[in-house]
């Protein structure tokens, strides 16, 4: 198998991973968003604005999770920084809270949520080195196959 | 290594694209939204009460009446009494301010303004658990952690049967607390 097409799939393998988790957590929150409101509230991080990111944001993480998983190449790129800027607030609202000792749901996956503490972190993190690694292995595809 | 020179088109390309994703699923959103027979106000965020106990508290510590009546007399602490407004009306600890389970956001607020030189919250209900409850809520969103949040052991009862200081009659500091209206 070319080199390229091995960066292809595993591109491939880790956007499915990245998007198929999105996607579901988007799902999850979409079902009920009054609780996901709550839980966004409970943040304590622009309060006020708790329902309209509660109603946008789930739709924005599906849409984001669908081209990421089946668009064109430049599009999953903007796909992948919609990605790389949710997880960076993610993380930091988490930390946030986390760091002030106030114990809560992450609301990252809707109600019944994990509290927030170390695992949700290490998880974003995963998740923003998992983005960062497939665009990269889509630049190499790209330069392989026009080397060749 | 590609330069910044290299990556900045790529990424002013991918921006773009970003932009116009979020403003799809956000027209979505508010799209399904709108279509949801119980869609949320995009207006105004309000949690259906303080009783609500979706997320799980920071350390509440349990006051025995008597514990609890020491720091009543201190300066530095706020007592906090949750129960009906005609039961606080009725009788309650001396000092307390009314917030009920039903308290708004606006409620919240005005305990976060009552509790800006404070460095303690004592919370009582007619139990304890109604009254874990709310101090639970109410550390959450004040998110102070410096706070010492208590609650009385065995709630007002307790507190009455063993003799401590009441007060009866309406709440004298409790201007601006919305829900503070005998029923």
């Amino acid at each position: 198998m070319p080199q390229s097409r091995l960066y292809q799939l595993g591109s491939l393998l880790l956007r499915l991973v990245v998007g198929c988790t999105f996607a579901l957590a988007a799902v999850l929150k979409l079902r009920d968003p009054a609780a996901f409101a709550e839980q966004t509230g409970n943040y304590q991080f622009l309060p006020e604005l708790a329902n309209y990111v509660a109603i946008t944001l789930p739709s924005v993480e599906l849409a984001a999770a669908l081209v990421l998983i089946l668009g064109p190449r430049l599009w999953r790129q903007g796909a992948s920084l919609v990605f790389g800027g949710l997880l960076v607030v993610f993380t930091s609202a988490i930390a946030r809270a986390w760091a002030m000792g106030i114990n809560l749901e992450c609301g990252c996956f809707g109600a019944g949520s994990t509290s927030i503490g170390p695992w949700p972190i290490l998880r974003n993190v995963g998740l923003l080195t998992a983005i960062l690694l497939a665009w990269r292995l889509e630049q190499r595809a790209k330069l392989r196959m026009s080397a060749s | 290594m590609p330069s910044y020179a290299a990556i900045l088109p790529t990424l002013v390309a991918a921006g773009w694209r970003a932009a116009v994703i979020v403003v799809v699923g956000a027209s979505a959103g508010l799209s399904i939204n709108a279509l949801r027979p119980k869609g949320l106000s995009v207006a105004t965020y309000a949690p259906a009460a303080m009783c609500a106990g979706a997320a799980m508290p920071q350390e509440i510590r349990v006051l025995r009446p008597e514990q609890a009546a020491r720091l009543c007399g201190d300066a530095r602490t706020l007592v906090a009494d949750v129960r009906s407004a005609n039961a606080f009306t009725e009788g309650h600890v001396a000092g307390a301010v009314h917030i009920p389970c039903s308290g708004s956001r606006a409620d919240v607020e005005n305990v976060r303004r009552l509790l800006e030189r404070k460095e303690a919250l004592v919370v009582y209900g007619e139990s304890e658990e109604q009254a874990r409850q709310v101090a639970s809520d109410l550390a959450i969103r004040i998110s102070r952690p410096e706070l010492s949040v208590s609650i009385i052991a065995g709630g007002w009862r307790a507190w009455f049967d063993a003799g401590m200081a009441c007060a009866s009659g309406p709440c004298d500091d409790c201007e601006g607390l919305a829900s503070h209206a005998p029923i």
